[in-house]
């Protein structure tokens, strides 16, 4: 009896480090070695390594704004449309350099983002609430309009693009997404010399440019964007 | 004008702020309007690469979303269930083989005068000591050797680690023997192993939203991974086909099927929400105020309301219309004044929800 007892409570022991470890080892593929550091991420999404930084920030961030947004009153959609709100605004401030690495740290200020994202949008639905059945109408035409400027402006920015052609957009995107030298985006696209590298990418620059030149309404759409 | 690549990267280094205030670019660009015309349409080729980026950025957002909203099964969390089940049922175990046990060793360590009160239908008390080899059942094979010391109560001799020394008690022989010889053999048969045990595939899904109200939608599967190439995808498991695009959708929820080459299907999304989209008419409505009006193309079977929008997002004009209504609008403000000549966006929204959407251009 004894010695069922001992061989039982060592069965036990073995299990029990066993699922410890199991989540220990769960735990750190999922919070640490998807998670980067504040740098890797800036240099991931100058680099465009996109997917890996929304999975990383998918990992991190977003349980904390499911949590802050579902106890506020609201729904897990709202959480995503938040989170999703405030990935975008991150992205154009590194993108456009305007992050300031020494003053925020990357989650701090996403967080904050998600919060500010958060309370306006609280603010929008209960002014909607309160106004008047004719207000009502205009915030429901402004709803429609942003709908409508939005996909009027992806639109357009597809055509664009689409009319470019694929090396060009291949070449553009190497040079401004992933910032990479001459040398490397000659590499990437295998036989072309950095010297054709160069030429084509200020021809696609240039073509690029006279596209817009040509077409006042693209022009008026992308000043209204910037 | 002809501008050479030396002036693009000075606009550029420009541009990007790398320019002090007396830099002769700098100086340049406040006398050379033509310049400065170049300037402002590099700064909107970038405005334009950045938000072309940024549509990627949601593409893959919204993806990942819908993924995570309808999220595969997670093989992880089975082991998390199994564990605790198994670790259980150990327990489970070992509790009920020991219990069993404990009252097998009572019943041996009974005196042997209990056992004297049957003996007008025993024979006699049979006991057998049976030194045994570690681990190993016990099974009566042999004939019974006599070795009994009565009316002392039995000790029974045991190892610590070996399993306890039986002292075989044979009252009645009543007991069913050897059971084991009594199970029937069973035929053994073969089970071929399932090629698609284990495997799961995997991919990615690509989606083109329809306009609202009609069926242009279309889902792409790329990058599938898992089982065996080459793959057939299919929607709701039927009609599998080997091109991974499906067009023609309409606003849904899909089952997204993919089966390997040999014939394993994995659901790879299980309603997969293909929603719908808000759609403008590109196709130009031009005209001019002071010559005609603009004939709305309303739907005359439904009644709604038309919403006329300038470009910065100021409403313009609205009203309502009822079923068979002919509108024509005159390039008015809800006010009456006469608006300028430019493009302004249509919104028209039935009463059923339906909305459609256009552009008109307004010249003098």
């Amino acid at each position: 009896m004894v010695h069922k007892v001992k061989l039982l409570i060592s069965i036990l022991s073995i299990f029990l480090k066993a699922v410890t470890f199991l989540c220990l080892t769960m735990y750190l593929v999922r919070n640490l070695m998807k998670s980067f550091s504040d740098q890797e991420i800036l240099q991931a999404i100058r680099k465009g390594q996109d997917t890996e930084v929304i999975d990383s920030l998918y990992t991190t961030i977003l349980p904390k704004i499911k949590k802050h947004v579902c106890n506020n009153g609201g729904s897990l959609d709202d959480a995503y449309d938040v989170f999703q709100e405030a990935i975008i605004v991150f992205y154009k401030v590194v993108i456009t350099d305007r992050f300031d690495s020494e003053k925020y740290n990357v989650h701090g200020f996403l967080h904050t983002i998600c919060k500010n994202q958060w309370i306006n949008l609280i603010k929008k639905r209960i002014n909607s609430q309160n106004r008047e059945k004719k207000v009502e109408k205009e915030e429901q035409g402004a709803t429609a309009l942003e709908d409508l400027i939005l996909t009027e402006r992806k639109t357009a920015l597809n055509q664009l693009f689409n009319s470019l052609g694929d090396k060009c957009t291949e070449i553009l995107t190497l040079f401004f997404h992933q910032q990479l030298s001459l040398k490397e985006i000659s590499q990437k696209l295998g036989n072309m010399s950095e010297d054709a590298v160069k030429v084509k990418s200020h021809r696609c620059k240039k073509l690029l440019t006279d596209k817009i030149r040509g077409n006042n309404h693209l022009i008026q759409l992308l000043r209204n964007w910037a | 004008m002809g501008i050479d690549e030396n002036t693009y990267e000075l606009i550029d280094q420009y541009l990007q702020g790398n320019l002090q205030e007396d830099h002769a670019f700098v100086q340049r660009l406040k006398e050379d309007e033509e310049l400065s015309q170049e300037v402002e349409l590099r700064k909107l080729m970038n405005v334009a690469i950045m938000n072309y980026r940024l549509m990627d950025v949601e593409k893959l957002l919204d993806n990942k979303r819908n993924a995570f909203i309808d999220p595969k099964p997670n093989k992880w969390k089975w082991v998390l269930w199994a564990l605790p089940i198994l670790m259980i049922g150990t327990v489970a175990y070992f509790y009920t083989s020991s219990s069993k046990q404990e009252a097998a060793t009572q019943s041996k360590t009974l005196p042997i005068q209990e056992n004297t009160l049957a003996q007008d239908k025993v024979a006699e008390p049979v006991i057998k000591k049976i030194s045994i080899p570690k681990q190993k059942q016990i099974t009566k094979t042999e004939e019974p050797s006599i070795n009994i010391t009565a009316p002392k109560p039995i000790v029974l001799e045991t190892k610590e680690t070996a399993p306890v020394a039986l002292i075989e008690h044979k009252p009645t022989f009543s007991e069913p023997e050897r059971k084991a010889e009594s199970i029937p053999q069973k035929e053994s048969t073969i089970i071929p192993a399932n090629p698609c045990l284990g495997i799961r595939i995997k991919a990615f899904v690509e989606e083109e939203r329809p306009c609202r109200g009609t069926a242009e939608g279309q889902l792409r599967i790329k990058e599938t991974k898992g089982g065996k190439a080459p793959y057939q995808f299919s929607l709701e498991g039927k009609r599998f086909q080997e091109e991974s695009k499906f067009a023609g959708l309409k606003a849904d929820e899909y089952n997204i099927v993919v089966k390997d080459a040999n014939n394993c299907e994995t659901v790879v999304y299980e309603k997969y929400p293909l929603k719908s989209k808000n759609c403008i008419n590109y196709s130009e409505h031009i005209f001019n105020p002071n010559v005609n009006t603009w004939e709305v193309p309303n739907n005359q079977e439904k009644q709604g309301e038309l919403t006329i929008l300038d470009e910065n997002g100021h409403m313009v004009y609205s009203r309502t219309f009822d079923k068979l209504e002919k509108i024509n609008w005159g390039g008015l403000r809800s006010s009456g004044e006469l608006l300028v000549s430019g493009v302004y966006i249509y919104n028209m929204k039935y009463t059923d929800g339906v909305v459609e959407q256009g552009k008109i251009t307004i010249t003098y």
